[in-house]
């Protein structure tokens, strides 16, 4: 008589534990590492922030030239003021008598409540005629909530082998009376051109 | 003593009271077949296998889900962080990258994008990079500076991927995950960007998904123990349900093969089990009464042999006596009549005996009995202490039935002197608590056909011998009478020849008067 026999339940199930291993291994644990995987197609440029204003010189007058601004940079312009006009622009006449090398810089903290900013020039000795401060002025008094307009300059107290002179001290009391001033760009009514 | 008188004081002893008592026997009294004991966990046992094939199956179950989970997390959770990180850099990049920008704020806008982009877990790299003359690749000469500045290795194809689509890529680098994300956002049409375009390279960490990761695999694990932990329980449980029955048949079984053939088991329920239990007790049903009804006959025509037994004994007595007269008065027919008379009359008395064994009357008659002695009373009594040499310690006692050591002698030597010729040895020692004693002969041995049958009844060693003085009872009486005291007979053929019947006697206990 033949044996009635089953088929081993054991046998089985480690073959399919095995199977399972089998189909499961190539994944792996953890995170794997991939090749180079494209998301779509390159961003497209669409925001245009507020546009920005500076004050140029053009036949001796202050006009006001429009430029593109950036997010969250009200001042821009006082930048823009230290960057050399564009091609267009200076086909067109217009010009910056800011000198090279000055960097004008105002921060947002630097507008206090009344509206006064504080425009930060990184030299003391520069020689500030009326045309060009009205340049710094009125573009700085175009940027948003700015009423007046203050210049703050660096102060180095040299104290050479010889000891500060009278002059030097005349210089200091100069700037210190320079920084004082306040400025909007009304005072300058006179030099803008329209 | 005349022939008659010792029939007469023959006939005289006490006889067992008809009917006989009919008591059913098992099947196979000697050979009592005993299973050993049954170990609680057999290493290849239904128990095992059954727990075995629940245990893999919770396994390979728990092991297939919790895998299939874990690759579906992972996807899904590496997806989630892609998804944002790409869309959170894709948007940073359009909020702070004007379409068309002023002039000369190119570091300006690097450094809002390095501010936005950069937080706990993601660094960002900006950098200028000038739209592509012709052939030249505008992502040459910026692996290395992308790579030390992220702290991750970057692909050059991943560069020359990001500067003309959006792409991103997970790789590893001292054993923790990043994900590259890299764009080069491209002017709107028609507007001017006076200043090279940056490129935005982020290096993200993959911590927190590796660790929500981590903690998942350990989870999933915890879980699959679990499962295969229960599994077990359940296993165990379950097969305690399929091995209870499978035990209770198992233990009919046992009975029924002993003999006890009222073995049945309980059929309750309506599983595969409870039909082999069903099947079994119509087995043991059917066994029961097919052994009944045998016995049934076998105890008929035992009875019949004793019944016919008693009822020619009576006529025989007075032929057996009327014979002797006759062949004292001469005559050879008389006398020849007188010896076949006797031996149908030795015969009726052996019918008698064998009858008394099989109807369990037959009773043991202990004493301490002096085998030596004993035996040389035996060959005495019937003139064979010539024929017969017998060796063995003078000194040994053995407590059994005097009467039946008796006809076993007799039986054996009277055998061995009939079909193996002289010399006879009897030689008895002391073996196992009781007494081993051989009788050999020198005859021509049994054939071997004939050994296992040699105790049978009526069974002759050769056609010619079946007018021979013997019964053909007379090893079968012997044989009963060993098994009375719970001894044995055994026969086998020397390897010089001549048959030798090996009997072995326990010496019964004291106060056993069986």
């Amino acid at each position: 008589m033949r044996p009635i026999t089953g088929t081993p339940p054991v046998r089985a199930a480690l073959a399919a534990l095995a199977g399972l291993a089998a189909v499961l291994a190539p994944t792996g644990c953890g995170v794997r590492a991939t090749g180079p995987v494209g998301a779509g197609d390159l961003p497209r440029l669409t925001a245009q922030p507020n546009q920005v204003a500076v004050y140029l010189v053009r036949n001796g007058k202050l006009e006001r030239v429009p430029r593109p601004g950036l997010l969250n940079e009200p001042y821009l312009g006082l930048q823009q003021l230290t960057v050399k006009p564009s091609v267009t622009e200076t086909r067109q006449g217009y010009r910056s008598l800011l000198p090279d090398g000055v960097v004008l810089t105002a921060e947002a903290t630097d507008l206090d409540p009344g509206g006064l900013l504080t425009v930060r020039v990184n030299r003391a000795n520069v020689d500030w005629p009326r045309l060009l401060l009205g340049e710094v002025v009125c573009t700085a008094n175009a940027a948003p909530n700015v009423k007046q307009v203050r210049l703050d300059y660096p102060i180095s107290v040299a104290v050479r082998g010889k000891g500060g002179g009278p002059e030097e001290s005349k210089m200091l009391d100069n700037l210190f009376r320079r920084m004082a001033i306040r400025y909007t760009c009304a005072e300058f009514a006179d030099l803008t051109a329209n | 003593m005349s022939g008659g008188a010792r029939l007469r004081s023959w006939l005289a002893r006490p006889w067992p009271v008809r009917p006989w008592p009919v008591r059913m026997r098992p099947l196979r009294p000697v050979a009592r077949y005993v299973l050993p004991s049954a170990p609680r966990l057999r290493p290849m046992g239904l128990r095992t296998r059954l727990t075995a094939a629940f245990v893999a199956v919770a396994l390979l179950a728990a092991l297939l889900a919790s895998g299939i989970s874990y690759v579906l997390v992972r996807r899904a959770v590496l997806q989630r962080v892609q998804d944002t990180e790409i869309s959170d850099a894709r948007q940073t990049v359009a909020r702070y990258v004007p379409a068309t920008a002023p002039p000369g704020v190119g570091e300006i806008v690097r450094q809002q994008l390095r501010v936005a982009l950069n937080n706990g877990d993601r660094q960002a790299w900006v950098t200028d990079v000038p739209d592509p003359v012709a052939g030249v690749s505008p992502a040459r000469n910026l692996r290395g500076l992308a790579g030390r500045a992220l702290g991750v290795p970057v692909s050059q194809d991943f560069l020359e991927q990001a500067v003309r689509i959006t792409v991103f890529q997970r790789v590893r680098s001292h054993g923790h995950a990043y994900l590259l994300i890299g764009m080069w956002p491209g002017p709107p049409d028609g507007a001017t960007w006076l200043d090279p375009r940056p490129l935005v390279i982020v290096a993200v960490s993959l911590r927190h998904e590796e660790q929500e990761l981590a903690s998942l695999t350990r989870a999933l694990l915890i879980a699959d123990g679990l499962a295969v932990l229960m599994a077990l329980v359940m296993a165990l449980a379950a097969t305690r349900g399929v091995l209870r029955p499978v035990r209770v048949l198992g233990r009919a079984a046992r009975a029924l093969g002993d003999g006890d053939l009222s073995a049945r088991v309980g059929e309750r329920g309506r599983d595969e089990l409870t039909d082999l239990a069903r099947t079994f007790n119509r087995t043991a049903d059917q066994l029961e009464r097919m052994v009944g009804e045998l016995r049934a006959k076998d105890a008929a025509s035992r009875r019949f042999v004793a019944d016919v037994s008693h009822e020619l004994r009576t006529p025989l007595t007075s032929m057996v006596a009327m014979a002797e007269v006759l062949a004292e008065d001469g005559g050879e027919a008389a006398r020849l009549v007188a010896v076949e008379t006797r031996r149908l009359g030795a015969l009726v008395g052996h019918l008698i005996e064998i009858s008394r064994f099989d109807a369990g009357a037959a009773a043991l008659v202990l004493d301490d009995v002096v085998v030596a002695d004993a035996v040389a009373a035996t060959l005495d009594a019937r003139g064979w202490t010539d024929e017969a040499a017998v060796d063995g310690p003078p000194d040994l006692v053995v407590r059994l039935d005097p009467r039946r050591l008796d006809v076993i002698v007799a039986n054996l030597v009277g055998n061995a002197l009939r079909h193996g010729g002289t010399p006879v040895r009897v030689t008895f020692v002391p073996e196992r608590d009781g007494v081993e004693l051989t009788v050999a002969d020198t005859g021509p041995g049994i054939p071997q056909d004939l050994l296992p049958l040699i105790f049978n009844r009526f069974v002759k060693a050769e056609a010619a011998r079946s007018r021979s003085d013997g019964s053909g009872l007379g090893l079968s009486i012997a044989l009963e009478n060993a098994r009375l005291h719970g001894g044995s007979l055994a026969v086998a053929n020397a390897p010089d020849g001549g048959a030798v019947f090996t009997l072995w006697l326990p010496s019964a206990d004291e106060e056993d008067e069986k």
